[in-house]
């Protein structure tokens, strides 16, 4: 299986949830594993095997503080996936050699999504000193045909929300905010391929409204959209705090090294203003 | 006419268990004391008579591990049906073994040291260390995770995924629905009707003939992300991470935005985008940081004549364990922010 890199960054300063796969970045944050549920998350079309798990922190804790962190799944039972990796003292980093397999998203309901979200943990003892932690390890899609694919995450956290009308704009990764203007949530893609195999999950939306995510590819920054991928239409459940989810795995957008990227996300039908919302975004060079 | 078999059991040769019936095929677990008994009843003639009986070996010097007959017992009974020891000996052959025919073969042993040849309408996996040569031939679906010194050779109707390091030659021919993933130093051959995934790193031949759809290339991924950063100020020197939100606060300290890469890795290229165009004679210029050290391997100036979004290419390799940032520096007071900052990377 071919071997990818997950980066992404801790912005609790060394304590509480945080949004593991970059899939949100406004996480209410906790204080460890009494938190669990209300942290970062992430989900996935296919089975990812999670590899060589590295965290470094910008400032080593100190003393006798520890800052320490674990990969779970499972909101509403959370299983360890992991051990506990934890950083001590006048220690910056520490790696682990473990392995573990995140599901990939099981939409059947909103029992079966719940229980294949995944999330890390973070908390501390001590009190440590104040910094960021990264994470960076090595990840591998199971199955034979999807070893090639990488995935980017964007979205809201467990108790946050995006915002549907008026008609928002939002980059494949990073930063969850979101702009009623393309041009200032396009990224420049590095690298010829095509996107593919797309995870949604979604909840909290007014019932009677539906949304639709779009994935839009245009040829300059300031130029309008050339080809998109979906709409990908979202309904409100019942009741409308169940989850609910989709997984495309056909529909491709090509796009070439150089040219521009971004999700839209806008109201179809009702009243309703917002969402809560995960996506996963596959990239098949 | 009805045949009738049975089997006793005992530990100690004094207290056996209730005969049991078993049929032709069974494959049983012994005790120390086995009874064997077979009973036949019908309404049959004189010249119907015939007995299918057992024909086992027990405590002979050469053949304790073994019996043959009708209906044989040992550990590799052979026959119309046998019983069996359970099989203590996991130690495959030390020469050539070849199966042909309708097979479905898991292969799992720790170590096969001499040759493995398969051939027929096979369904087989293969997680063993190989020092010999593999040849599969015929209908194949086949999986092979092996340390692969010697040789790999495969043809015929193929749907092959192989995932090891191959340090030996491999040769694929027919009609070949392969994913390839491996470290190749040996030569690596394909021919006929295939579609094929090879992610390799090959260091030494490699030769390509027929209808092939083919996708040569190492694994690859993108790092980095979006941000915004904040506007870069005037002969600044900024840091931001490869990490999917940049840490966009503008460090200035470059550790406090390196992030520790746990397998080796080559970075080739790197792609901005600013939050607006820069001013006149301003320059921005990126730089992947390795260890705390700018790299020249890949540079990308912008500047007003860039407009807002430019690339650059290059090589900067990171060993497992290295640190990565990517530095900003301007020339002047750029007014503007990097709202995404992505590159690609390739895992060694």
């Amino acid at each position: 299986m071919a071997s990818f890199l997950f980066m992404s960054t801790s912005s609790k300063n060394n304590r509480g949830q945080h949004q593991v796969f970059n899939s949100l970045t406004a996480s209410t944050g906790g204080a460890g594993d009494s938190n669990d549920g209300t942290g970062g998350m992430c989900i996935t079309p296919f089975d990812v095997l999670l590899k060589n798990i590295s965290r470094n922190l910008q400032v080593a804790p100190g003393g006798l503080a520890t800052c320490n962190h674990r990969i779970k799944k499972n909101q509403s039972s959370p299983v360890n996936l992991t051990g506990i990796q934890t950083i001590s003292g006048s220690d910056t980093s520490v790696t682990n050699d473990v392995e573990a397999t995140v599901p990939a998203l099981d939409t059947t309901s909103n029992t079966t999504i719940l229980q294949t979200v995944n999330f890390m943990t973070e908390w501390t003892t001590n009190a440590p000193a104040i910094g960021n932690a990264f994470y960076a390890f090595e990840y591998q899609v199971q199955g034979v045909g999807h070893s090639r694919v990488s995935f980017y995450h964007i979205g809201s956290d467990f108790g946050g929300s995006k915002t549907i009308s008026p008609t928002q704009f939002m980059p494949p990764m990073g930063s969850a905010s979101q702009s009623t203007t393309q041009s200032l949530r396009k990224v420049m893609w590095p690298v010829s391929g095509n996107f593919q195999y797309i995870a949604i999950a979604w909840k909290n939306l007014t019932a009677g409204t539906t949304a639709a995510l779009t994935l839009e590819r245009s040829t300059t920054l300031a130029g309008a959209t050339a080809t998109s991928l979906g709409p990908f239409s979202m309904s409100a459940a019942s009741p409308t705090g169940n989850w609910q989810g989709t997984i495309d795995t056909s529909s491709t957008l090509a796009i070439s090294a150089g040219e521009f990227v971004n999700w839209k996300i806008e109201r179809t039908a009702g009243t309703g203003t917002s969402i809560q919302l995960m996506v996963c975004l596959g990239f098949n060079p | 006419v009805v045949e009738v078999f049975e089997i006793s059991k005992s530990d100690d040769g004094l207290t056996f268990s209730p005969f049991e019936t078993f049929a032709f095929g069974d494959v049983l677990d012994l005790a120390n004391y086995v009874k064997f008994r077979v009973t036949l009843y019908g309404d049959f003639d004189t010249d119907d008579y015939r007995l299918r009986g057992f024909s086992g070996i027990a405590d002979d010097a050469t053949l304790v591990e073994g019996g043959f007959g009708l209906s044989p017992f040992g550990r590799f009974p052979f026959g119309d049906g046998g019983v069996c020891l359970e099989d203590e000996n996991t130690d495959l052959p030390q020469g050539l073994l070849s199966l042909s025919g309708s097979l479905q073969v898991l292969v799992d042993q720790p170590n096969i040291t001499g040759d493995l040849a398969l051939s027929g309408d096979l369904e087989a996996v293969f997680s063993a260390t190989l020092a010999g040569s593999l040849a599969l031939s015929g209908d194949l679906d086949v999986e092979v995770f092996v340390q692969e010194e010697g040789a790999l050779n495969l043809s015929g109707s193929l749907q092959v995924l192989v995932s090891p390091p191959v340090s030996g030659s491999m040769s694929l021919s027919g009609d070949l629905t392969a994913e390839i993933v491996m470290l190749e130093s040996g030569s690596l051959a394909l021919s006929g009707d295939d579609q094929v995934s090879v992610f390799l790193q090959e260091s030494g031949s490699m030769s390509m003939s027929g209808n092939l759809a083919s996708v040569l290339s190492n694994a690859f991924a993108i790092l980095g992300g979006f941000g915004p950063s904040a506007n870069v100020g005037s002969g600044q020197t900024i840091y931001i991470s490869p990490t999917p939100d940049m840490q966009t606060v503008n460090l200035t300290t470059e550790a406090a935005a390196a992030v520790k890469i746990p397998i080796a890795i080559t970075i080739s290229s790197i792609y901005v985008v600013l939050t607006g165009t820069l001013g006149s004679g301003v320059t921005l210029t990126f730089k992947y940081v390795v260890n705390g050290t700018p790299s020249s391997g890949i540079v990308l100036t912008m500047n007003t004549a860039s407009g807002t979004s430019a690339s650059a290419s290059g090589t900067v390799s990171l060993a497992a364990g290295d640190t990565l940032s990517i530095q900003i520096v301007s020339s002047g007071n750029a007014l503007v922010g990097v709202q995404s900052c992505l590159g690609q990377y390739q895992a060694a």
